[in-house]
């Protein structure tokens, strides 16, 4: 069965669920119809009163639904560019001076943020992140960019060894699912550093995907044996 | 607010509810709010038919949205 079959399947057995309509009937008037002016139409067919009521009450929620998502829309951040990156994490952990945060911004086609999470909080000079739980939390958002920020307690905005490691992992892990990594930004008081910008995201090269913690951090220099589990 | 009343109202009635599942419904709806729970969000402690209908909804409201999928098909108005 085609995955177009499969749809038609699914929205008349779920249209039947719904409001009560034969799938028989449904798939009558679809043989030669668009099936959706049954929504937007109700009158094309034979209707009960319970019935007909059903789809109007569908038909408002679905136009509520679709205002929400709008609204929304609207109202997500969207981020065109490393400076606006920078100002939404600084924003939010540029000027916290206790300990390294970790956050991953989940992004949709136009680079609007869906949600924006903080993955690990550490100590002043590391934090700990589980790809994994990237991975879960970017699958549930079905989201198709991710960036990565972090902060330097210390002020000190040059990226470490474990910034560009943790930058590499991510990428392997999400390339094959095709969510691109946008940036890896480093923020600290009102200062920000961008692996892309610097283009540093285009030299590190895609290696297979290791879902291991990694610890990020100012000044450790961690091998794979320092990996905390 | 009032919209959003009526909206959960017309969801209860649309899921055909029992009294006690549409409280549940209304409890989640309040918490995670209207789009997350359509998503999916604080159905948990719902059962599983109301589970069930939430999907059917779910998969409508996705059909909907991407309608350019029964528009220019065989299944177009002709």
């Amino acid at each position: 069965m085609t995955s177009r079959k499969v749809y038609e399947e699914s929205f008349y057995k779920n249209l039947n669920k719904l409001t009560g309509i034969p799938i028989g009937k449904i798939k009558d008037y679809a043989k030669k119809n668009n099936p959706f002016n049954i929504l937007e139409h109700p009158s094309v067919i034979d209707l009960t009163d319970r019935q007909l009521d059903k789809i109007n009450k569908l038909n408002d929620f679905v136009s509520t639904y679709n205002v929400l998502r709008m609204e929304e829309e609207n109202a997500r951040i969207q981020i065109t560019c490393p400076q606006e990156a920078g100002d939404y994490f600084n924003a939010l952990i540029g000027s916290k001076r206790d300990r390294e945060r970790f956050m991953v911004a989940f992004l949709d086609t136009s680079n609007k943020i869906i949600e924006t999470k903080t993955i690990s909080e550490g100590t002043v000079d590391s934090a700990v992140i589980y790809p994994r739980d990237v991975l879960k939390m970017a699958l549930a958002n079905d989201c198709k960019g991710i960036l990565l920020a972090h902060n330097h307690p210390s002020g000190k905005m040059t990226p470490s060894s474990p910034d560009i490691a943790i930058t590499q992992r991510m990428l392997n892990i999400f390339k094959p699912l095709d969510i691109k990594i946008i940036d890896h930004v480093i923020v600290s008081a009102g200062k920000y550093v961008s692996f892309a910008e610097e283009q540093m995201l285009e030299d590190l090269n895609n290696e297979l995907a290791d879902y291991k913690p990694i610890k990020v951090g100012e000044d450790t220099n961690l091998e794979d044996e320092d990996i905390e589990m | 607010m009032e919209r959003d009343n009526q909206t959960v109202m017309n969801l209860i009635d649309i899921l055909d509810l029992s009294e006690k599942d549409g409280t549940m419904v209304k409890i989640a709806v309040e918490k995670e709010g209207l789009l997350k729970f359509v998503n999916g969000k604080g159905q948990e402690s719902l059962s599983d038919e109301v589970v069930e209908k939430m999907g059917a909804l779910h998969e409508i409201l996705l059909l909907v949205q991407d309608d350019s999928f029964f528009i220019g098909g065989d299944l177009s108005d002709k």
